[in-house]
């Protein structure tokens, strides 16, 4: 089995880009809890922590090996090949939506009128060259581009500080509780998925180090997106509720003196940056779990090609609409992925203790 | 880009296919010399030709036991004080009288003339003609004697080289001035005089069959890791080509990533460049024939690094050197960024400059893009003519190329000033990092196409496709873009700031495996002062 | 080789795609037109009739300066009902597009405003070039007349209205307000949202802009208007009062003083009877920098005497616009945030009766005044 290996660090930066590529869908979560959106996400980064928690445990019962693997292990041959098949599709869906997500932030916010399937088509030309050079490349860049948006969060901030009005934060924690844990289970899922770090996370050079870098990173990106969410309820306050990419509206404000009014581009840029993180990582992930499905050493570059083109093709047909999606996202999403990040590890952990009890 | 990338597969399997085929070396029958000289000569007739320069000159010595010789060498190559004095001279004055040991034969006399008459410095035998052949077109003297099957090869080198001058394509306000030339031993010369550690090393190769050229691949023993100059070697030694005129074949020939916009392999002038590149573990590929030596594996950082750098203090040379990097930035993103954005985000430009600019566009007939690919042909044109033109044309040139192309095409309306002024931003910007010459201008065009077709988002994609191209190019095995990804933080004092000489105590890890410490412990004057 | 022709064909395909110059999100320079400027008028038939104020492209060359006796400004009218369509309609007459993304102003007409204008400012909302941070502005009389003025200062004058308005924040008497908290104000339930007023003037015979006053909305229709001075009021209570020169008789003389730094707050309390008092405690730093005569007094006693005048003066000024604001209904301060996020589990109860509440509510104004220096020199001498 090719093993591409990174280093800790790199793994730590990774979580962080991908947490941080949240930003571009944060009204999820902000059209229902409004206010109290940043208490939401509190209490959705306690659920991924609780099911991060979960999936290393499972991790450390089975050092050095993926996702893939041990559900081969824990469920025998053929169960587990459906499993991890499921797993697959699941990967597939995720960054099919995250692809949608891209070409609506881009024609919402640089581009108006190209169509959409120009703007998938192009990205994911890159995008799966960057997974034929393989998850060691794409991975290398991740603490440049989570440095690079922490400046930018910071300046921004500074910039827009004459517009912040912390009364708009206040009264806290008065929208109805059945939002904000509504929103928190959206938001529990969505920034962090678990099961593509248990694809990544093997390949760490270090493996003892893994659960510690894992909750590290949690936790700085959810605290760096509490931040920005504060910081955009602050500036907006229930008008967040009405933007669809509240974000980048507060990017939009932040120029000084009359020559750097308009870098909302710069910006959108860098917000599609991470999200082309994402997905480069969501495709390697999916394109070795592939490979290890079928026991091969790695996967051949024409794989990357058809899921590429898979990928652009039900990224620009899935959703009719942006409100649909917004609809979807709140309703049904997080059942979905509640399943896969949150049931499934559940039970692979029950089998463990169970057969762990039995043996001894 | 996905022929680049399926040509790039397609020479991969090339070189798999030809390592898994070796071919074992074809030993061929070397001709021994004959015993008889007027053969010998005739041999060397044949191999060699009617030229006016092969001279032949048949000579007898001895007074006791008269011995018939021969000289053969090729005029023009030779220092005919060397074979007067040091060749001709001994030997025709030599007295076997007066020597101790009698000789027998002639092929002790042959040993006796090696070991105790010729006055050159280097003197070697030999038997094979080939070889004879060889070292005579090199310049050396064959000296044949009758009734013996080995020749000596009397080192005798002395043509018209070009002296030592400061080199053309780097100039320094500081530091030394000297260059390597085309001639192979000053050039290994000039680079003993920088490192006089017994350590360097310099192994030689004969590379390409017609032109024989000499090639030496330079490090120091212990510092620079061993699999890196094996690799090296191994990559001369399966080069099977006709000629090798220049570095740059060596070059094309054995790295790493042919269709690469960026080159893997760095070259210099300098000898203190090079010197400072194999102290800190990488090696040197001299080439004769050529000033230009090839240092193995590169960096992406080197090609924003001087060797003015080093010899100027700390805060300057990394203000200088951060202006390097954003003159890079500058010089390929300018013309892309200026069509994006006034073509797709007019929002990005201040009100008052908008006016100005769509002003300038009112009176041009061509679109934004199609002036800026007008302009930049027009440089490119305007530079590779400077660069051919005699010079007494140069004048004349430089007038028309600025006037004309500039400033009458703006009054003519055939483009706009804003248009001419990114243009220009961007080719002097070019000029700061000379070394990114040829993949600035490609990458220039690319983002400017890319940028007409998509605007931002377009530049965006390109730059993240030249991201992971950068990532995951390799130089002999070390990760071409070190320093920014993978970033470690020893590599920082190097990368976009300059260190203080005394605090860069540690050589790169991806170089020198054994021998890290450069430095221990010397610290400038003012950290002794604890009072 | 069948494969190397596919690969042509795409290459060369993609080569024209990247260079062809009709890509569908780019929009030359010389194709549109630059709109400086947007007013909204009252027209028949409960339409809107739409003037856009355009840049001209020409008016930066130097050697346009000689042309300033003439008009330069572009402007396209149009009248229907929604302000997409109207923007699309000018097309008929123009032979190029509209774009919004440098509108430096928004001017209501005075009627329009007094319409309402949520429906209007959906369009802005909206539309991905238009920008947050435009100015909105009520004229005296209506926004055509506003924007077809050419005044001798600027080229582009809806440019020099935006430069106009950033001074105001010297003289301390008006209030420039831009779309973002205009719609912020739209969009809370109790707060009612201000905008600058804007009136022509002739000087020499020739026009200016002139800006001076306040508009003040109930919810999104115009409902009266404040003078400089009240504005004054407002601005002291709103903690906006950076700059500005204070003019106060004391000792029956003018005295100038320069405002060096205030800070305001707003503390709403609410009564065991469900009665409102709002508390405005206010600290002032003021400096001499102008009296007519000084003579016989200290500057002790002259500090003293002016804190208590500029301190009465204040209190006056705050109260006389609280009270304005008062018979219009408009709580242009915030109170009714405040009160909700002091008061959370009353708000519920009271939000209905916001309107009432705020009528009988009582201002207590509480200043601070401290004279920290005099200028260059302590004493005039006669």
């Amino acid at each position: 089995m090719k093993k591409t290996k990174i280093s800790s660090s790199q793994l730590f930066y990774t979580i962080i880009c991908y947490i941080q590529s949240f930003s571009i869908v944060m009204n999820f979560s902000f059209g229902i809890s409004g206010r109290d959106t940043w208490f939401a996400l509190l209490l959705g980064s306690g659920i991924a922590f609780l099911s991060l928690r979960i999936n290393i445990a499972i991790m450390q019962h089975f050092p050095g090996k993926t996702l893939v693997e041990i559900n081969s292990i824990l469920y025998g041959r053929k169960v587990g090949k459906i499993l991890s098949l499921f797993y697959l599709l699941y990967f597939l869906f995720l960054s099919s939506v995250n692809l949608h997500d891209i070409g609506d932030f881009v024609g919402l916010s640089i581009l108006p009128e190209t169509p959409t399937v120009v703007i998938l088509v192009s990205f994911m030309i890159v995008c799966g060259w960057a997974v034929m050079k393989g998850l060691r490349v794409i991975v290398r860049y991740s603490a440049a581009f989570s440095w690079i948006t922490f400046i930018a969060f910071i300046v921004t901030t500074i910039l827009v500080s004459s517009k912040v009005n912390w009364h708009n934060l206040l009264p806290v924690l008065t929208t109805a509780p059945k939002s904000i844990l509504q929103s928190a289970w959206i938001t529990s899922f969505i920034p962090l998925s678990s099961a593509v770090l248990q694809m990544v996370a093997p390949n760490v050079c270090k493996p003892n180090e893994i659960s510690k870098i894992l909750t590290k990173g949690l936790w700085t990106g959810s605290l760096f997106m509490i931040a920005v969410i504060i910081r955009d309820t602050a500036v907006w306050g229930n008008m967040a509720k009405s933007f669809v990419v509240p974000a980048y509206e507060t990017l939009r404000l932040s120029g000084f003196s009359e020559v750097f009014q308009g870098m909302d581009v710069v910006y959108a840029v860098i917000l599609i940056t991470l999200e082309f993180f994402k997905i480069a990582l969501l495709e390697s992930v999916l394109l070795s779990g592939f490979s290890q499905l079928t026991n091969q050493k790695s996967h051949p570059k024409i794989m990357a090609v058809i899921v590429s083109v898979l990928m652009a093709l039900i990224a620009s047909q899935i959703f009719p609409s942006i409100p649909r999606h917004i609809v979807f996202a709140q309703k049904t999403e997080p059942f979905i992925l509640s399943i896969f990040e949150f049931f499934l590890p559940c039970i692979s952990l029950l089998r463990i203790k169970w057969t762990c009890r039995s043996r001894s | 880009m996905i022929q680049a990338i399926l040509k790039k597969i397609r020479y991969w399997q090339l070189i798999k296919n030809s390592n898994n085929t070796d071919e074992k070396p074809v030993k061929k029958e070397k001709k021994k010399l004959s015993l008889s000289l007027s053969t010998n000569i005739k041999w060397f007739k044949e191999l060699l030709g009617k030229s006016d320069d092969i001279k032949v000159r048949e000579f007898t010595f001895g007074n006791k036991r008269v011995v018939n010789a021969a000289l053969i060498f090729i005029d023009g190559l030779v220092s005919n004080e060397i074979i007067t004095e040091s060749i001709m001279k001994p030997l025709l004055l030599y007295d076997e009288s007066l020597q101790e040991t009698p000789t027998n034969n002639a092929h002790d006399l042959m040993n006796q003339i090696q070991r105790r008459v010729l006055c050159s410095g280097d003197v070697t035998a030999n038997s094979y003609v080939e070889d004879l052949v060889t070292s005579c077109l090199r310049g050396d003297t064959v000296l044949l004697l009758d009734g013996t099957c080995q020749g000596l090869v009397v080192s005798s080198k002395g043509w018209d080289k070009r002296s030592v001058t400061e080199p053309q394509t780097e100039s320094v306000a500081r530091g030394p001035r000297e260059g390597f030339t085309e001639n192979f031993r000053t050039n290994t010369s000039l680079l003993r005089r920088k490192i006089r550690s017994p350590a360097l090393r310099m192994d030689s190769f004969t590379i390409g069959e017609k032109t024989h050229t000499m090639v030496c691949v330079a490090y120091l023993k212990g510092v620079a890791d061993e699999k890196l100059i094996e690799e090296i070697k191994r990559r001369l030694n399966t080069l099977k080509v006709d000629a090798i005129l220049e570095s740059g074949y060596i070059e094309q020939y054995i790295e790493d990533a042919p269709f690469s916009l960026f080159p893997t392999i760095g070259k210099s002038e300098k000898p203190d460049v090079i010197a400072g590149k194999i102290l800190e573990g990488r090696a040197a590929i001299i080439v004769d024939g050529t000033p230009f030596v090839l240092t193995a594996p590169m960096l992406f950082t080197e090609s924003f690094q001087t060797a003015e750098d080093y010899y100027s203090r700390t805060l300057y040379a990394s203000a200088i050197r951060l202006m390097r990097f954003l003159s890079f930035l500058i010089a390929v993103f300018a013309p892309a960024f200026y069509v994006a954005a006034t073509i797709f985000h007019q929002e990005m430009i201040p009100t008052k400059l908008l006016f100005t600019i769509a002003a300038a566009r009112e009176g041009t007939p061509f679109p934004a893009v199609v002036e800026s690919l007008i302009l930049l042909l027009a440089f490119e044109v305007l530079r590779e003519a400077g660069l051919r033109l005699p010079r007494p044309v140069g004048q004349a040139v430089s007038i028309v190329g600025a006037l004309v192309m500039g400033d009458a095409a703006i009054s003519a309306g055939l483009v706009g000033a804003p248009v001419v002024v990114t243009v220009a931003i961007s080719a002097m910007a070019e000029f700061v990092t000379p070394e990114n010459q040829d993949s600035i201008t490609l990458l220039r065009l690319i983002f400017l196409l890319l940028s007409a077709a998509l605007g931002g988002y377009g530049i965006m994609l390109g730059t993240l496709g030249m991201l992971i191209d950068l990532a995951s190019l390799e130089s002999f095995g070390v990760p071409y873009f070190a320093g920014i990804a993978p970033a470690h933080s020893h590599d920082m004092e190097d990368l976009f700031v300059r260190a203080p000489l005394w605090s860069m105590t540690e050589r790169p890890p991806e170089f020198a495996r054994k021998d890290r410490t450069r430095q221990k412990g010397s610290k400038p004057p003012f950290f002794h002062h604890k009072s | 080789m069948k494969r190397k022709k596919y690969i042509g064909v795409f290459l060369a395909a993609v080569l024209i795609l990247c260079s062809c110059t009709g890509c569908w999100g780019s929009k030359e320079l010389t194709d549109m037109v630059q709109v400086i400027g947007t007013g909204l008028d009252n027209a028949e038939n409960g339409q809107t009739k739409l003037t856009v104020q355009a840049g001209s492209a020409s008016t930066s060359k130097s050697d346009n300066k000689k042309k300033s006796a003439e008009s330069q400004i572009i402007l396209y009218q149009k009248t229907g009902n929604g302000i997409f369509d109207m923007v699309r309609d000018i097309t008929h007459e123009s032979n190029r597009r509209l774009f919004i993304g440098h509108n430096q102003c928004i001017v209501f007409g005075k009627e329009d405003a007094q319409k309402g204008v949520k429906n209007q400012l959906d369009f802005f909302l909206r539309d991905s070039e238009a920008r947050m941070d435009v100015n909105i502005l009520v004229s005296d009389s209506t926004a055509e007349e506003i924007l077809s003025t050419q005044t001798e200062d600027y080229d582009m004058p809806a440019v020099g209205i935006k430069q106009l308005l950033e001074m105001q924040q010297a003289n301390a008497e008006s209030v420039s307000t831009d779309l973002m908290d205009f719609s912020l104000a739209l969009a809370s339930e109790t707060t009612c949202p201000v905008a600058s007023m804007i009136h022509l003037s002739k000087s020499n015979g020739k026009p200016r802009f002139v800006v001076s006053g306040t508009a003040v909305f109930k919810k999104d229709k115009l409902v009266g208007t404040l003078d400089e001075e009240k504005t004054r009021g407002y601005l002291w209570a709103m903690n906006k009062m950076k700059n500005g020169v204070v003019n106060i008789q004391s000792h029956s003389q003018p005295v100038c003083l320069e405002i060096l730094g205030s800070r305001a707050a707003i503390k709403p309390v609410l009564q065991a009877n469900h009665h409102l008092t709002v508390h405005f405690p206010i600290s002032v730093k003021l400096g001499i920098r102008e009296i007519k005569n000084q003579d016989g007094i200290s500057y002790d006693e002259l500090s003293k005497q002016l804190e208590q005048d500029v301190s009465h003066l204040i209190q006056k000024k705050i109260s006389d616009c609280f009270h304005e604001t008062q018979l219009y209904g408009t709580d242009i301060y915030g109170v009714g945030k405040l009160v909700e996020e002091k008061y959370p589990q009353d708000w519920d109860n009271i939000k209905d009766k916001w309107d009432t509440l705020y009528r009988n509510s009582i201002p207590e104004v509480s200043v601070e005044v401290k004279v920290k220096d005099s200028g260059e020199i302590s004493k005039t001498y006669g």
